[in-house]
């Protein structure tokens, strides 16, 4: 199993957010983590890539144990891992295209120029091509995002880490950005971890799903074992309705 | 009733502008007109600050608030400044004075006129720009772009009234209090220095021969000035934010500096005016 | 961090807890400024530096600085005349009203000055930047895309402030001279070339690099806080407003405190 997160328990404060969280993912799958909002889900992935340390359990990346990895050494898991954060989170001082041009530099030692030409080809490939020069706040949500999906896979990675891509987005963006990331995985064998409360995208493009609930996996399985479970706190979840056992 | 603010659209997508014809005297006149239409827009929002008072708006718990986070809040930031620039002062002219007359007699004189007329409230006011004013901006910006003052205005409340009002009486009451505190702050400092330093006795230095009504008077209408600058300047910076989160920073740059060049411009013209109206003795 | 339930502290100690608590802060902060620095002299030998972040910040606040500064050394010079002008007018000294300019102006107010400016100007800018960015996520971005954000963000910012403080002085020394001698001329009728003849015979060349030293031990104090309150930004857009607010109080109690040391180590 490419990745293993093992018994995982995290608290801020007084605030068990995972509380023994156990979950694989195969390689090559579409993996989605879902659950309500605050329960723990960007928490849980942002481990993988040492953005946060677990208080108890472990995490394999690769049959390496990552989650005590210093911050050096994890450079490279990170760039076997990439990571698509949520408010797409680009760097505003720079355009999109210096954006991705950013980790060319840094890490295939490109010099700026041959950079910026690679990183234009790369934001052809997700159509984002008339907006090179654009600064990320002139940028609607959807746009950002590409950029930001652009950007992360940069480095070509193994696999790839997608915190709420859909949320905020239009229905039309969402649907396009799902569509990436199924090719990634069709085509590329990249192994990605979706974060996501979006049910379209959930049943759309999910191998398997993982959901939290209250600092537990509640119920893993795939998109049709989902549909068909008996467990209400599920099924509240996924036919969203306002009302039920889930306690938010 | 307008407020100057840039509609904030950060979720606008890209779209090609239509250029308008670039002519040469427009770009030679842009920045004098962007200045002159700044300063427009500070003395509306000045007039407007002066009319809500004028009707009593004035939310008397948002005062006190306002008085003591300006007030209490940087009473310590001010007590260190002055203690350091009063001994400073002292050092420094002490050395001066030596390499031209022996006699430093008439330094605490001097000095303490310097400090009644210039340094007590331009310091303070300074002083007070940088922590104040960076906070009114920078609250009043982020409540901009998260549309809160939007909000406000929707439930009939006055964001001049609401926020300008209050800042800018405690501003203008409490700088005045800090810069007699200051005066007193950098006299004791700098009594302090002259003993150790120059072995002035106590009595020589505290010599206030040379400071008449006229310096306190001028030392009044600085702080009450620049009272009344660094709010509104702050305010005003605050209130015309756009562009999120980069642009509450901007604000809040923009709002220090600003607001300290006002008072260094504002500085020079009252100290020309004293030197006139209020000769020297 | 979650408040317990605290017990009522006996009146007769609050004071003395909220000055613990407060000396407490100052420790904490001036000793991670210690981390910092020492973090950012470890990645200056050897030294890898970004020269598109270099450049881009030498830029952004060396070039937008010089209008600020100029106008304000411009005010400046100004003013001290004005205040002289008592002084000269008592003591009948007109002859020296350069020198005595010029005196104040390298060794004390110039270099204070236009450190409070740059301070409210780059310092206060460059925490909201930082702070923003810790705030938007930006600083986790460089993270995991395996790039240290000190070295590639951090040191570009400190090493600009630095040198452009300094080179902003010197500019500064020579706008305020300019406005001194106008003043002096408007107010006092003294001409160029008595105000450049004491200027230049009695100033020492110890007076000029005094104010030079002094302007680079502020770039460092600057620098060092506006960054350190940058990163260390918690609590969204309101802590972003609050850690810019104390960048600019620290930076300026620092500026003071070593203004002070400097004046009577450095006579």
């Amino acid at each position: 199993m490419p990745i293993h997160f093992q018994n995982l328990h995290k608290a801020f404060g007084d605030k068990h957010v995972l509380r023994g969280v156990d979950i694989e993912v195969r390689n090559g799958e579409c993996f989605f983590v879902i659950g309500a909002s605050g329960v723990g889900k960007s928490v849980l992935i942002k481990h993988l890539v040492g953005l946060l340390r677990p208080d108890a359990g472990d995490i394999y990346l690769d049959g390496e144990e990552v989650s005590r990895l210093s911050e050096k050494a994890l450079y490279p898991v990170r760039k076997k891992c990439a990571m698509v954060f949520q408010n797409s989170t680009l760097f505003d001082s720079m355009s999109c295209v210096e954006n991705v041009a950013l980790p060319l530099r840094t890490h295939k030692g490109l010099s700026m120029h041959d950079a910026l030409i690679e990183a234009e080809r790369r934001l052809e490939q997700v159509h984002m091509h008339e907006f090179c020069k654009a600064f990320p706040a002139e940028l609607g949500d959807g746009l950002r995002k590409r950029v930001a999906i652009a950007r992360a896979l940069t480095l070509d990675p193994q696999y790839v880490l997608f915190d709420e891509p859909t949320t905020s987005l239009d229905p039309i963006s969402a649907r396009r950005v799902d569509k990436l990331i199924l090719e990634l995985s069709r085509n590329y064998g990249v192994t990605s971890i979706v974060v996501s409360h979006d049910l379209t995208s959930i049943f759309t493009i999910a191998d398997r799903i993982a959901m939290l609930y209250q600092g537990h996996v509640r119920m893993l399985g795939t998109p049709n074992q989902f549909r068909s479970s008996p467990d209400p706190v599920v099924q509240q979840f996924i036919t969203g309705q306002a009302e039920g056992p889930m306690e938010v | 009733m307008t407020i100057h603010a840039q509609p904030v659209d950060t979720h606008a997508e890209l779209e090609p502008s239509a250029a308008s014809e670039p002519s040469a005297l427009k770009t030679l006149t842009a920045p004098f007109s962007a200045f002159g239409s700044d300063l427009y827009g500070l003395y509306t929002l000045l007039k407007q600050t002066l009319q809500a008072i004028a009707r009593g708006q004035v939310d008397r718990e948002s005062l006190v608030a306002q008085c003591y986070s300006v007030g209490n809040g940087s009473v310590l930031f001010i007590t260190v400044t002055m203690t350091v620039l009063g001994m400073i002062m002292v050092v420094q002219s002490g050395l001066q004075t030596q390499r031209v007359i022996p006699e430093l007699s008439l330094l605490g004189a001097n000095i303490i006129q310097l400090l009644a007329r210039e340094f007590a409230p331009t310091v303070c006011a300074m002083m007070l720009a940088t922590r104040v004013g960076a906070g009114i901006a920078a609250e009043i910006g982020s409540m901009v772009v998260t549309d809160q003052v939007d909000a406000l205005r929707m439930s009939g409340a006055q964001p001049v009234a609401y926020l300008v009002v209050p800042r800018f009486i405690a501003c203008v009451v409490m700088l005045t209090a800090l810069t007699f505190w200051s005066l007193f702050v950098a006299l004791v400092a700098g009594t302090f220095a002259a003993n150790t330093v120059f072995d002035l006795n106590v009595s020589t230095f505290i010599n206030f021969s040379f400071v008449g009504m006229s310096d306190y008077v001028v030392m009044i209408l600085k702080a009450v000035v620049f009272g009344m600058a660094i709010p509104i300047v702050s305010s005003q910076r605050g209130l015309t934010t756009f562009g999120g989160s980069e642009g509450v920073g901007w604000a809040t740059t923009n709002a220090v500096v600003h607001s300290s060049v006002a008072i260094l411009l504002l500085d020079l013209l009252l100290s020309i005016f004293g030197y006139l109206v209020f000769p020297p003795l | 961090m979650s408040e317990t339930v605290r017990s009522e502290t006996p009146f007769g100690l609050i004071v003395p807890e909220r000055m613990g608590k407060a000396v407490l802060g100052i420790a904490e902060q001036v000793g991670g400024m210690g981390v910092l620095t020492g973090q950012l002299v470890a990645r200056m030998l050897p030294p890898r530096i970004d020269r598109f972040e270099l450049i881009r910040n030498m830029h952004k606040m060396g070039v937008r600085s010089v209008g600020i500064v100029s106008s304000t050394a411009l005010f400046t010079g100004g003013t001290i005349i004005i205040q002289a002008a008592p002084l000269v007018v008592r003591f009948g000294a007109t002859a020296i009203i350069g020198w005595a300019a010029g005196f104040a102006m390298l060794r004390e107010v110039a270099p204070l000055l236009i450190a409070l400016m740059f301070s409210g100007r780059v310092g206060a800018n460059n925490t909201a930047e930082l702070g923003t960015m810790v705030v938007t996520d930006q600083l986790d971005a460089l993270r995991a895309l395996a790039i240290d954000p000190i070295s590639y963000l951090i040191l570009p910012r400190v090493i600009s402030m630095i040198v452009m403080l300094f080179a902003l002085n010197v500019i500064g020394d020579l706008v305020a001279l300019t406005g001194a001698v106008i003043g002096a001329n408007a107010l006092l009728d003294v001409d160029f070339a008595l105000f450049m003849d004491s200027f230049l015979t009695m100033l020492e060349a110890w007076d000029f690099v005094l104010s030079m030293i002094k302007s680079l031990a502020f770039g460092v104090m600057i620098a060092i806080t506006s960054c350190y309150f940058g990163l260390t930004v918690t609590g969204g857009a309101p802590g972003v407003g609050r850690a810019v607010n104390s960048s600019v109080v620290a930076a300026a109690i620092g500026i003071f405190v070593m203004d002070y040391f400097s004046t009577f180590v450095l006579k």
